[in-house]
């Protein structure tokens, strides 16, 4: 043990509880309070309930890509980690940037309005008179040091953190909801008080759109569970449910107080002039505490002291946020390591936490809160913005190599509505403050900067990244270029000679690339060892192909495989990618193998796969026909791998009764296209209800079977065995699997 | 009680009513795959369409 390194790490004991408090406690901080009497003077007293609650939907859609996500990627760092897994450095350091940025700024907010409410209070009951200064330096002063009390407090540790957050939250729920309870009494008492939702929209269903966009600040908070992964107990279980209860509580609580503050006033009561939404409106952000002052006996008073509550738990929520957004900045050295430094008595990292302290104080001190706050929420909105793109990324790319604790219903479609509905909201954020248009873009560019200048020079690779271990890259690219992905030095020889026919056909460059697969558990970023035998399982190939092709060769480290391929495909934008299959039947709900079953769904290019095909010849070759695209594709691949003008294709066609698909015009189109001679290409077609008997009964007189893949989402192929599959797996004859590139949905596929 | 107040009524009660059964879905898909200890999104779906 003597001379072994000591590694600090966060302890883990938050429980379900404690961080959804936490979440609760960032998300009912002071945007609802100033928010409700804002909504009822812009949108009526229907507008506010319906702001809320809609809000709260795309809220919710949001979350549930966080929940997703933080069930498989349970580290600190939230939404830093999931751009990092599903965008790469760049991205992810960006995202980090803005979180840090977003936090802080959100935190000087709460920290001034708990002091604004203090010190008003110490007013009214005549406790400041010995001060000798300006009330808005006493706010300033009492700001900077209710920030210095939770700098303190996070400093303890995430046990006290938790503790003491909740017992605030818990706090403040609870009185809103009471709130909320008395409103709906009252209205069940009075019902004389529904009419006050009369007229339930005064102007019109667009006003809802701004008066969302400035509440979204209320919503705003439930990533600080997501940031909680590396100190949370049962995290794949407890991080996803926090999240959801979060957005849940947080929209009902919402709704309820919007309704009891409106149903508080009855109309034609003493001080009441007009309708009442309109009488409370005119108080714009403080209409939600003169409707609760005729709703509960000390109701001002009351307020005043859950605004304190829901002020320093949001601060205490913000200033961890922050931090943790720091930390795994410094701890991937994005940013010097110092910022990750853990303290060893404490178990926090002191250095971030000191930073972002540090900037809620300045903020506080310097800057007119209220602008940049705005800005905070455009950063916010980008973020999820962002944290929605990676869910369907990270599901896309790294669905069979994560463990997930929990899938979102209805993917793609919540997700991509989300996306939607916050870019609406972003936009519209301009016409709240023009202010927040201009510092978002230039921190976002500063953040730009100190990447390229820093953070991609220092960067430390995470399991996730694929490492080059050696790339000859000699040859200008032409027009076609073919990828041969080789496994090992037996694979690379079998593939050989059809690989040379194919590229022949196509006038093709040739990238031979060989992916090492390094176990989960083992850094990529160690030696390299594995560079010889990379280099052997290339050569053999080389070896047969150099001679006639430009030919290029990369080696690489991954932990994936599939992933692995998948990304050079789209690096070097190739056209056709050739590999091989081991024909072993279907495993642990793959169809093909955990390799080949990922590259057939995210292939962005042409795919030719390779069973047993070795260094054969083929004469006579059988492809069975459904009409789709593969089926063209594979009648150029069949035609490339003819062996001598004597053989012949047989398009073949299995239970035709039942098909609108004319055989004889597909062939003649097919072999006009493919400049073959007349009489290549024969047809043959068979009523018969069994498919796939037909065509091995049929594949006895051939040398070679060329198949498309089937077009069904993969969905449906893994539960049920689709026809190619079944062919390919039962066939004792060599056998090529086709899919083709699909315009759109393979440009789509070389973006995501 | 005009057309607006109809469908915003409705809205709401609608939109708890999807929430609460989001809600609800999520904490028993949660208790399903840590019952069976299922892993990539692949098992979990298939999983879930073959009723195992």
């Amino acid at each position: 043990m003597a001379g072994k390194p000591v590694e600090s790490e966060l302890s883990r004991d938050l429980t379900l509880f404690h961080i959804t408090m936490m979440g609760l406690g960032m998300m009912i901080g002071a945007g609802v309070f100033l928010g409700i009497g804002n909504s009822i003077y812009v949108a009526g007293p229907g507008g506010a309930l319906l702001t809320f609650l809609l809000n709260g939907i795309i809220a919710m859609f949001t979350a549930l890509s966080y929940a997703e996500l933080s069930s498989a990627v349970p580290r600190a760092g939230g939404a830093y980690n999931y751009a990092r897994i599903g965008f790469g450095q760049g991205t992810s350091f960006i995202t980090g940037w803005m979180e840090w940025f977003a936090s802080s700024v959100a935190g000087s907010l709460y920290a001034v309005t708990f002091a604004i409410y203090v010190i008003r209070y110490l007013e009214v009951l005549h406790l400041l008179t010995w001060w000798p200064f300006s009330i808005p330096l006493a706010e300033k002063v009492l700001a900077v040091l209710v920030a210095c009390f939770f700098f303190l407090i996070n400093y303890r540790g995430a046990a006290e953190t938790g503790k003491i957050g909740a017992i605030m939250t818990l706090g403040q729920t609870i009185f809103l909801l009471v709130i909320g309870a008395i409103g709906f009494f009252v209205a069940i008492k009075d019902p004389s008080r529904f009419q006050n939702f009369d007229p339930f929209l005064p102007h019109g269903w667009s006003k809802l759109l701004i008066t969302m966009g400035f509440t979204y600040v209320a919503f705003e908070g439930f990533e600080v569970i997501a940031q909680a992964g590396d100190e949370v107990i049962e995290p794949r279980k407890n991080l996803p449910k926090a999240i959801i209860y979060c957005i849940f509580i947080v929209t009902i609580t919402y709704v309820s107080v919007t309704f009891a503050a409106v149903v508080a006033v009855k109309a034609g009561s003493p001080g009441v002039t007009g309708a009442p939404w309109e009488w409370i409106g005119q108080f714009r952000e403080r209409g939600f505490g003169e409707a609760v002052a005729r709703l509960l006996p000390l109701g001002n008073f009351l307020l005043t002291l859950a605004v304190i509550f829901a002020s320093t738990s949001a601060l205490n929520a913000t200033l961890y946020s922050a931090t943790r957004a720091l930390y795994a900045l410094g701890r991937d050295q994005m940013v010097p390591s110092f910022f990750a430094e853990i303290s060893q008595k404490r178990k926090t990292p002191w250095t971030a936490l000191a930073t972002v302290s540090a900037l809620v104080m300045t903020v506080i001190i310097f800057l007119p809160v209220i602008d940049v706050a705005s800005s905070a929420s455009m950063m916010f909105l980008l973020l999820f913005f962002l944290v929605n793109i990676c869910v369907i990324k990270v599901r896309w790319h790294m669905g069979d190599e994560l463990k997930y604790g929990y899938l979102m219903p209805l993917f793609p479609a919540l997700p991509i509505i989300a996306i939607i509905c916050q870019a609406v909201l972003t936009v519209w954020l301009v016409h709240m403050s023009l202010i927040a248009w201009i510092v978002v873009p230039v921190w976002i560019v500063g953040g730009i900067g100190i990447y390229r200048c820093y953070s991609k020079f220092h960067f430390k690779p995470t399991k996730h990244d694929i490492i080059v271990l050696e790339e000859e890259e000699h040859v200008e690219p032409g027009e076609y270029r073919v990828m041969v992905a080789v496994a090992n030095p037996r694979n690379a020889i079998q593939m050989v000679r059809t690989t040379h026919k194919l590229c022949r056909a196509k006038n093709a460059d040739v990238k031979l690339v060989n992916m090492v697969r390094m176990p989960d558990i083992t850094p990529l970023n160690i030696s390299d060892d594995h560079l010889l035998e990379g280099r052997e399982t290339i050569v053999e190939a080389m070896l047969y192909l150099e001679p006639f092709f430009p030919v290029t060769t990369t080696i690489s480290r991954c932990h994936s495989v599939a992933r692995g391929i998948l990304s050079t495909v789209r690096q070097k934008k190739i056209n056709l990618l050739i590999m091989g299959w081991h024909g072993k039947p279907r495993t642990q709900g793959f169809r093909f193998g955990s390799t080949v079953d990922p590259i057939i769904e995210r292939c962005p290019c042409n795919l030719v796969i390779l069973k047993e095909t070795g260094n054969k010849s083929f004469k006579r070759i059988l492809v069975p026909i459904a009409g789709g695209p593969n089926s063209s594709f594979a009648l150029e691949i069949a035609g490339i791998l003819l062996e001598n003008e004597n053989g012949g294709i047989c398009a073949f066609m299995a239970g035709a009764k039942n098909r609108r698909f004319n055989l004889e015009t597909f062939i003649e189109n097919q072999q006009a296209r493919l400049a073959l001679k007349n009489g290549t290409i024969t047809a043959k077609t068979v009523d018969g209800s069994d498919a796939v008997s037909e065509i091995l009964e049929e594949a006895k007189n051939y040398d070679l079977i060329v198949m498309g893949c089937t077009r069904k989402p993969s969905i449906y192929q893994i539960a049920q065995e689709s026809i190619p599959e079944k062919i390919a797996r039962m066939s004792p004859k060599p056998f090529i699997m086709v899919n083709a590139a699909q315009g759109v949905k393979s440009w789509i596929k070389r973006w995501i | 009680m005009n057309l607006n107040m109809i469908i915003g009524y409705v809205v709401i009660a609608a939109g708890i009513g999807f929430m609460t059964y989001l809600v609800l879905w999520s904490r028993k898909t949660i208790k399903k795959i840590a019952e069976k200890d299922l892993n990539s999104a692949r098992e979990i779906i298939g999983d879930f369409r073959n009723g195992r």
